[in-house]
């Protein structure tokens, strides 16, 4: 009976994957998004042989015309099929949010990992420029950056990677910081593990759940910002089909056409939605302290 | 509390001095010759080097700081390029407006987010907790810029209850008003939720309960000032979040403030007007912090009384 | 000892508590019996379900997966489970009061001390704030707190834990409860002022007149506060009777564990003994006596049959199948 009951519990066990897994599998609207998510990645890859129209296929007999059959979501003010222009606008957004951010979460991470590692002066220093880049709210920062480098989409990646660096970098720093006085770490540094291995064997995957939850959240900010910055006309230039450009166009017809503003914001407000949703999913599933 | 307020002062200083440098330098990063950049694709050699000397940068790069900071110290912030009239006229022009419109705005969605918030918490994982955040987390992902065209068509252009653009009566600053704060309401309505959860399993609020005080009582007096001393801290962040936002939500209603000030300065390449913006932008956002960490401490008996 | 009428009858109480992991049956049957102006001490584990038992009587399950799933308790012989929350609202702090286990946490950061226990008065009262504030004074320097002038005044951050527990005490006895429970209330506090406040409660339970339901881990102080004794394991009352007779006639193996980890004064141990094992997993709960796998006597019987009570004799009860006659 005891015997049974002691195996029984062993079975029981769960490493970290397994039981984040079975609690991410609870959380249904998390799930629901990341298939919208997954649905749009394939998009963005076959959204250019599937749209029924080109990007700039001019149709100077169908201009701003309403949704219709032959136009799901209307026409622009060229003739142009907004159904056709959103889709193939999804690869823009998309790899945007996707490079901007992964370039702020590893220069973010490294930092962390550094200054939290070695502390001291170069602790100090990182902290500093995190605090400048802090006092700058974020899309004032994207605008001087752009204002330097000039507009473009290039630019919004590398203004939207600035300001989000110093968000990865306090993150991990803290969790180094918390890492670094555990005996596992102790007993690492005392069979000699080189700093480099004790960095990213042993400090870094404490930090790799906050990590993920910071970056699937910042990929639907980095988003709404770069839209926001070609919507004022700093980032993609016509005739790129960016849906920030595409609502910055519609505004000119929106008293007579109202379908060239509410699509493209739908858009972009789906796709933010989703990559909150997942990020809000994800950040439950790993947090120790949601048992229930 | 005397002390931790001076602490704090003393401490923004370090803080003031590096953006002040940032923003000096700002218009000295500008790749290839700010000069030539600032003339115009157009203008001649000699053009250019009019503008060079109105830059002044033709001196020492220490002196032009000198120059540039006893200028701050004195309220000059150089001349337009555009205009060319000074750059504090055109700021204190709009001042106001944006001032009127992000406190309108972060008034409303702090009262918002926080009730929001409260509902949804004390309600948790119940039909009021789900739309609570089903409406935060929409409110979190909508573009301002889309949520205000989606306004202007309806409350501006289809019922005509309010302006399309302009700043001319407090009619003009609702629609705006409203678009700048969704976001920020969510937020805080997200926050605070959390805030309260965590709060509800503190043994004080047992004690409470174990007094047999009612549950409304519970929650407005007992929990609501706890959740209230991390909820003040997130405000003060998203109060950054606004000055951003402004900039996006003043364009689309074409709204008289320093945010649309901003696009069109970056549009005409107006570094004067952008380096005195961008400096502007970020001191407030310094002091609304020092603000929320001197609230922050009214809150908390521990640092208050010490 | 005189034998006076129950003033709290628990009776076959389960408690159950639904987890996403399944179901917890943390209090699965268990009778109590609180004689007026007496002080019964629950004694168990932690995990022994004595303290969702305090919560039960309470009414504190709300903001837990918590509910009484079947069984009455009785005040003053009306059943409280079968009450509106506005009901038992009314009774909580007012007939029943609580004190917790941790002083530290368990007043408001943010709310002068006063104010605490002003509210407390309010709430049951129809008291102004100046007579309220009077009260809280008078009920304050009955704990022994020194300054109650300026005391009242402060906020808990500036009071030690042993203070802060005095406080608490007075919160919960300043409406005069029928019932005061105490849920280890010196287990956080250190040894000198364990003491002082096992000692300021007997004080003020003589005063008030208040009997006292006292949960603890630690036998010690029972035989120095307790009329009777009930002993836990498992979500059941496993023993039960009078502090004498759980002391000297000790009938159930659990109790005498108890007992033997008890350090004694002036007797030297090479080793202090403990009960082997731990309190099982609610998930994999025996089949038969719960207490079966960590017994010295289980027998066959005892894992496959769990035993119901035996009586001893003059209340004292005890569910082991060796005190089958």
């Amino acid at each position: 009976m005891a015997k049974e009951k002691v195996l029984n519990e062993r079975t029981d066990i769960n490493t970290p994957f397994k039981d984040f897994v079975r609690k991410f599998k609870k959380q249904k609207t998390a799930l629901v998004a990341m298939c919208f998510i997954i649905f749009l990645v394939i998009l963005s890859f076959i959204s250019y042989q599937i749209a029924p129209y080109g990007i700039n296929e001019y149709d100077y007999m169908a201009i701003l015309q309403g949704p219709s059959a032959a136009h799901w979501f209307g026409t622009d003010e060229f003739g142009r099929d907004l159904f056709s222009r959103i889709i193939c606008g999804t690869r823009i957004s998309l790899s945007v949010g996707l490079f901007s951010v992964s370039i702020a979460a590893i220069c973010g991470t490294i930092l962390g990992l550094l200054g939290g590692y070695y502390g001291g002066l170069l602790d100090s220093a990182i902290m500093r420029v995190c605090d400048v880049l802090f006092a700058f709210p974020g899309i004032i920062l994207a605008i001087a950056i752009i204002a330097i480098l000039g507009s473009g989409m290039t630019n919004v990646v590398i203004a939207v990677a600035v300001f989000s660096t110093p968000t990865f970098a306090r993150l991990v720093r803290s969790t180094t910081l918390a890492t670094k006085g555990n005996v596992f770490v102790q007993a690492a540094r005392n069979i000699g593990a080189s700093d480099a291995r004790i960095l990213f064997r042993h400090i870094l995957p404490s930090a790799v759940p906050n990590i993920i939850v910071q970056y699937t959240m910042s990929i639907g900010t980095s988003i709404l910002t770069a839209s926001s910055l070609s919507f004022l006309g700093m980032g993609a230039q016509p005739p790129t089909p960016e849906w920030g450009l595409l609502l910055s166009n519609g505004r000119t017809y929106m008293m007579t056409s109202w379908h060239t503003t509410l699509f493209p914001g739908l858009a972009i407000f789906l796709t933010v939605l989703a990559f909150n949703l997942l990020g809000d999913g994800l950040r439950d599933a790993l947090d120790p302290k949601l048992t229930d | 509390m005397l002390k931790y307020v001076i602490k704090r002062i003393i401490g923004v200083i370090p803080t003031l001095i590096i953006v002040v440098t940032f923003v000096f330098f700002f218009v000295r990063m500008i790749p290839g010759d700010p000069a030539r950049l600032v003339a115009g694709p157009q203008a001649t050699q000699e053009d250019v080097e009019v503008v060079r000397e109105e830059l002044g940068l033709n001196q020492p790069i220490t002196t032009q700081y000198v120059k540039y900071v006893t200028g701050l110290l004195h309220g000059d912030l150089g001349d337009s390029l555009r205009t060319k009239r000074p750059v504090a006229l055109e700021v204190s022009l709009r001042y106001m407006n944006t001032v009127k419109l992000t406190v309108f705005s972060l008034v409303w969605s702090v009262i918002v987010g926080v009730l929001l918030g409260v509902w949804s918490g004390r309600h948790r994982s119940k039909w009021q907790d789900y739309t609570g955040m089903t409406i935060a987390i929409s409110g979190i992902s909508m573009p301002s810029f889309w949520i205000g065209f989606l306004l202007i068509m309806l409350f501006a252009v289809k019922l005509n209850w309010f302006p399309t653009t302009g700043a001319d009566s407090w009619k003009s600053f609702i629609l705006p008003g409203i678009a700048l704060g969704t976001s920020i309401a969510a937020i805080i309505a997200r926050f605070t939720r959390s805030s309260i959860i965590e709060v509800m399993k503190e043994d004080y609020i047992r004690t409470a309960r174990a007094k047999g005080i009612r549950e409304n009582t519970v929650i407005w007096k007992h929990a609501f000032r706890n959740a209230m001393i991390s909820v003040v801290t997130v405000v003060g962040l998203q109060f950054g979040f606004l000055l951003g936002g402004s900039v996006v939500t003043e364009t689309v209603f074409a709204f008289p403030g320093l945010g649309s000030l901003l696009v069109e300065s970056v549009n005409y390449r107006d570094y004067n007007a952008i380096q005195s913006l961008i400096l502007i932008f970020s001191l407030h956002f310094i002091v609304i912090n020092l603000v929320v960490d001197i609230l922050y401490a009214l809150l908390n008996p521990e640092i208050k009384l010490s | 000892m005189e034998t006076g009428k129950n003033i709290l009858e628990i009776k076959n109480l389960h408690t159950y508590f639904f987890t996403d992991s399944g179901v917890v049956k943390s209090v699965d049957g268990v009778d109590i019996e609180l004689r007026e102006g007496t002080t019964l001490g629950i004694v168990g584990e932690s995990g022994s379900g004595k303290s969702v038992t305090a919560l039960s009587v309470m009414g504190l399950l709300m903001g837990t997966t918590g509910k009484i799933v079947e069984g009455e308790i009785l005040l003053d012989g009306q059943d409280i489970t079968k009450l509106s929350d506005e009901e038992r609202r009314k009774i909580r702090g007012n007939k029943i009061s609580m004190i917790f286990q941790e002083p530290m946490t368990s007043l408001n950061p943010v709310m002068k001390i006063g104010d605490q226990i002003v509210e407390a008065i309010r709430m049951h009262q129809d008291k102004s704030k100046e007579e309220a504030r009077k009260m809280t004074i008078e009920i304050l320097k009955k704990t022994g707190l020194p300054r109650v002038e300026r005391l009242v005044d402060e906020y808990p951050f500036q009071l030690s834990g042993g203070q802060r527990q005095r406080v608490m005490i007075a919160m919960a006895l300043v409406c005069n409860p029928r019932i005061l429970i105490a849920d280890e209330p010196t287990t956080a506090l250190d040894v000198t002022i364990q003491a002082q406040i096992i000692d300021l409660m007997n004080h003020l339970q003589k005063e008030i007149g208040t009997s006292i339901l006292f949960i603890t881990h630690d036998l010690g102080v029972v035989a120095e506060t307790c009329d009777d004794v009930v002993v836990m394991y498992c979500g059941r009352v496993v023993e039960k009777g009078n502090v004498y007779d759980i002391f000297d006639h000790t009938a159930h193996p659990y109790t005498e564990g108890l007992l033997n980890s008890i350090p004694k004064l002036g007797e030297h141990v090479e080793e202090l003994d403990s009960i082997p094992g731990n309190v099982p997993n609610p998930k994999y709960m025996p089949k038969g006596c719960k207490f079966a796998p960590r017994c010295p006597y289980a027998t066959e019987r005892c894992q496959e049959e769990e035993p119901g009570f035996f009586d001893l004799g003059n209340g004292h009860l005890s569910r082991c199948w060796r005190c089958e006659k």
